[in-house]
């Protein structure tokens, strides 16, 4: 997988998953099959170079007694990258801690806290990053080997036991490495057998080989692991969008048919009346010219008009009041005259020319005519505000859906490369 | 060594020597009076009224909690003004001496450090009084502060040295029980500057100075030490580890004291302190001093003498600070309990209720078309029935008068639903619908006039002009009665963000006013 595809697909989860950030540079860090890494972990000052180095056998990192480590250095030692963090605390607000974390959660395989014998007792912020890694290692399999430092600076081993008993004390079922980089260094230069003995180093390392021993293991399971609840996460997430879909939809539908249903209803109605007008009328005077036609006609045609108009009139106030109910005519913007009632809706559907028998006939009496007019008023019913707001709702909550998808396939070429 | 007084000696000899004279602070203690009694009638004038807002609003709870702070606030001080007088009279005992904090964390070396410097007064013949504090009293005692690795100081214990000064060891500055919260509090008060005590091993952990903000700010001078300014050294001889304990070197030391020099001066600055609060850190091992038998070699090879100095360096400013110091005290008390709560609390309450609102304001207008649309389509689907009732009777007055009240029974329920955090009086008049002058049922008639006569035909009843004219009556109804109630909504949402500045003004002004006396105080 390219490292453009591969950065692609990340973020097309974390788009829908901006939490799962850290989960996927994570597993970034994880498909890159680099060496196993070591990182030492630790308030500033507490020997964590100097451990290193003698770990690895070299002078691979700087070593001061102040605070020295700012930015993270790591070496390549025997197939094991080894990585020493800036202390925690050491200045805090600035990129330090930054640091601290992608040393301690996003490039470690095993962690060694280490904390000097002399300070006695865990602080708080200590003792609740120990716990937070101690937890993750329940989790994902990370070993943190913890290293009690610089056990050389109490005055004999029975201090060194209390504190020991103090820090197991505080954090129960830890098991304790004592570490003095010094009498290491010492017991090397003058082969000193006690020295190196009583080192620790050597048994550290001893612990250390078992721990790497784990880490293809641990790497598989964390892979693992991770996809998984990223994947149970975007599934869950998935479901709840399509449930709220369907509720949409389902609120779409309900008002479309209410609509549907009332607007038939009211056609059918002036639809009748207009059918039982015509009805009553007899003869069409009104095609028939004035001129060609004596006193009674002239009047039974102006009569029939004059009904006709009434008939229609009551017709169209009938479907405006229904589409006003409807929302598809809203409460007109500028003030408008009292001569102008109908308003556009109206006026596009039903035309502005006088109305025959003939054109009421089709219009209100005829299935086409009928139909015509459903299919236009519904129409404008669908352009109207609120059916327009739960449309693009709908379409919001499909994209949504949509990027879920997306999430889900980029997840899953990640997987398949993993 | 030999013939020059060391600095050991010139401190105990200067402590014993401290003579307190009091400044003439009378004038200046009326003033901050003054200033109290102006602020407290300013605020209760200040008080938000919620016209206009319905009690349980979001809105009205909001001024109504920062009225609880601020009432309770006024309470709380007239009673603080009367436990102060407690505090003076703890002052008055520790008046002719200088009382120091020792404040650091439980692996910082405190108790070493004070039992260490009790062994050097008692060595030049000074009595050494230790005490601590239980159940909220002062608890005499002939035991040393406790020492060990992994000693978690629970308790709040001191050590008076020589006539003249205390050491005060704290674990931190809040009180660990809550029966000794008060004299916890009145030993702070009382201190005169603060020693921070940091470790060698990881020296300098500036975020511990966050603690000491409250102290800092009362413009107490601040010496940094770095403790365990020592190390073992070990060797294998013969199969067996020997080891010896010596002073970290003189460069070590340097570099320590520089990086916390530096880090401290950044830390103070952040937190808004003076620097020139910072004294230079000097480095420090009891255990060495100790080991050595307190020569006064070894006492200067394990830092003291430095120490010393750096100790009579801040007497100085300790004097000073002392003779004004019943002023500080009200001072302190005024600056942090009330200005310093009313900044605390009531500002970001002020601050959030104004965001609020603002944003009700703008929801205003959104909510008024939304109620006009509803009370539209509520409406105008019932006019055609109401229409076809009628004609019999022609009674426009009776029509008008139902549709009156279904615009106002709809608009008033809208109101209530859109409108939940105001209080709106909706004005029955303006629901009034009013027909213009020959709005009517029309007779529709048709002129079949001709050689038999006259005659005119009533066909039917026409309605197509009224209903458009009802239309609009109901929009200009409709349209009146919702500007109304926006107009109410953004008239009591004016008043309350006026109010809400008002009070803020009222606290800048003030404030800048303590700070005047603050500058008269320490100049």
């Amino acid at each position: 997988l390219s490292q453009e595809t591969r950065s692609e697909a990340a973020s097309e989860v974390v788009a829908v998953l901006p939490d799962r950030a850290h989960d996927l540079a994570r597993l970034h860090t994880l498909a890159r099959r680099g060496e196993p890494t070591v990182t030492v972990i630790g308030k500033y000052n507490h020997g964590k170079s100097r451990l290193l180095n003698e770990l690895i056998g070299r002078d691979a990192f700087a070593v001061a007694d102040r605070r020295e480590t700012v930015q993270l250095a790591d070496s390549l030692h025997e197939g094991v990258r080894w990585l020493d963090a800036p202390g925690l605390d050491a200045d805090v607000g600035t990129g330090d801690d930054r640091h601290a974390l992608q040393a301690a959660w996003l490039e470690s395989d095993i962690r060694l806290f280490v904390h000097a014998a002399k300070e006695g007792e865990l602080d708080t912020r200590e003792l609740s990053l120990l716990e937070a890694l101690r937890a993750d290692g329940a989790r994902t399999r990370r070993q943190t080997l913890f290293v009690l430092s610089q056990a050389d600076q109490l005055a004999d081993d029975s201090e060194l036991a209390k504190v020991g008993d103090a820090i197991g004390a505080q954090v129960p079922g830890l098991s304790l490495n004592f570490v003095s980089s010094t009498r290491y260094r010492k017991g090397l230069e003058g082969d000193k057998k006690l020295l190196l003995q009583k080192s620790g180093i050597p048994d550290l390392r001893l612990a250390l080989g078992a721990a790497l021993a784990g880490v293809p293991h641990a790497r598989a399971h964390e892979t693992a692991l991770l996809f998984g609840e990223i994947r149970a996460e975007l599934q869950a997430l998935r479901a709840e969008r399509q449930v709220a879909l369907e509720a949409l939809h389902q609120t779409q539908r309900e008002q479309r048919q209410d609509f549907d249903e009332g607007l038939e209803a009211v056609i059918e109605k002036v639809g009748q009346a207009i059918g039982a007008l015509l009805d009553a009328l007899g003869t069409d005077h009104a095609i028939v010219p004035d001129s060609a036609k004596d006193a009674y006609a002239i009047t039974a045609g102006k009569v029939e008009r004059a009904q006709i108009q009434i008939g229609y009139s009551r017709a169209c106030i009938e479907i405006d009041a229904f589409l006003a109910g409807h929302g598809v005519v809203g409460l007109p913007q500028a003030q408008q005259t009292a001569a102008r009632s109908l308003n556009s809706v109206m006026v596009a559907v039903m035309g502005v020319s006088v109305k025959f028998r003939k054109d009421l006939r089709r219009m209100f009496c005829e299935a086409l005519g009928r139909q015509r007019m459903q299919d236009e008023f519904t129409q404008y019913f669908e352009i109207s505000a609120d059916r327009q707001a739960l449309a693009a709702r709908i379409s919001e909550t499909e994209s949504a859906i949509a990027a879920l998808d997306r999430a889900s396939a980029a997840l899953a070429t990640l997987e398949s490369a993993a | 060594m030999k013939i020059d007084v060391s600095h050991e000696q010139r401190l105990i000899a200067e402590i014993d020597s401290f003579e307190f004279v009091a400044q003439d602070v009378e004038g200046i203690l009326q003033a901050l009076n003054d200033w109290l009694a102006r602020l407290s009638a300013d605020l209760q004038a200040s008080l938000l009224t919620c016209t206009g807002f319905r009690e349980q609003s979001a809105l009205a709870r909001q001024a109504e909690a920062i009225n609880a702070v601020v009432r309770n606030g006024m309470h709380a001080w007239s009673r603080q003004r009367t436990s102060m007088e407690a505090v003076h009279a703890l002052a008055d005992t520790f008046d002719d001496k200088v009382l120091l904090l020792v404040f650091g964390k439980f692996n910082a070396g405190k108790s070493s450090f004070c039992n260490l410097l009790a062994d050097r007064f008692a060595a030049h013949g000074k009595t050494v009084e230790y005490f601590y504090l239980e159940g909220g009293r002062i608890v005499e005692t002939p035991e040393r502060f406790k020492e060990g690795a992994t000693e978690t100081t629970a308790r709040l214990q001191g050590v008076r040295l020589g006539e003249k000064l205390v050491l005060l060891d704290t674990p931190g500055l809040h009180s660990v029980t809550p029966e000794n919260a008060a004299l916890t509090q009145r030993f702070t008060e009382s201190a005169d500057g603060v020693l921070w005590l940091t470790s060698s091993t990881s020296p300098g952990q500036v975020q511990e100075l966050d603690e000491l903000g409250r102290e800092l700010h009362r413009n107490k001078p601040l010496l940094p030490v770095v403790t365990r300014s020592d190390l073992y050294e070990e060797d294998e001889v013969d199969g067996e580890l020997c080891k010896f304990l010596r002073n970290k070197t003189g460069q070590n030391r340097a570099e320590q004291e520089a990086d916390i020099q530096t880090r401290a001066e950044q830390k103070l600055l952040s937190m808004g302190v003076d620097a020139a609060l910072l004294g230079t850190p000097v480095s420090i091992s009891a255990l060495m001093a100790r080991q050595q038998e307190q020569t006064p070699a070894a006492m200067s090879e394990a830092g003291f003498e430095r120490l010393y100095a750096a100790l009579l360096a801040i007497t100085e400013p300790t004097l000073v600070y002392k003779r004004r110091k019943v002023a500080e005290v009200v001072l302190h008390h005024l600056e942090e309990q009330v200005l310093g709560m009313l900044r605390r609390e009531v500002l970001p309450l002020l601050a959030e209720l104004n965001v609020a609102l603002l944003a009700a304001m703008e929801r205003i207008e959104v909510r008024r078309d939304q109620i006009a649309a509803a009370v539209w389509r509520g409406v105008i689907p019932a006019l055609p029935e109401l229409l076809d009732t009628f004609p019999a009777t022609r009674d426009l007055d009776a029509i008008c008068h139902s549709l009156s009240r279904s615009i106002f029974e709809i608009f008033s329920g809208a109101a209530n639903a859109q409108l939940a955090d105001h209080a709106v009086e909706p004005a029955l008049s303006l629901a009034q619908i009013e027909l213009p002058e020959g709005a009517d049922f029309e007779d529709i008639v048709v002129d079949s006039s001709g050689e038999t006569g006259e005659q005119r035909q009533v066909v039917g009843v026409a309605y197509e002009r009224l209903y458009g004219a009802m239309e609009a009556a109901i929009r200009h109804s409709l349209l009146r009665l919702c500007e109304n109630a926006a107009e109410q909504c953004r008239v009591s949402t004016r008043q309350l963000v006026e109010q809400t500045g008002r009070l803020e003004d009222a606290l800048v002004l003030h404030e800048q006013d303590l700070f005047d006396l603050k500058g008269d105080l320490r100049r």
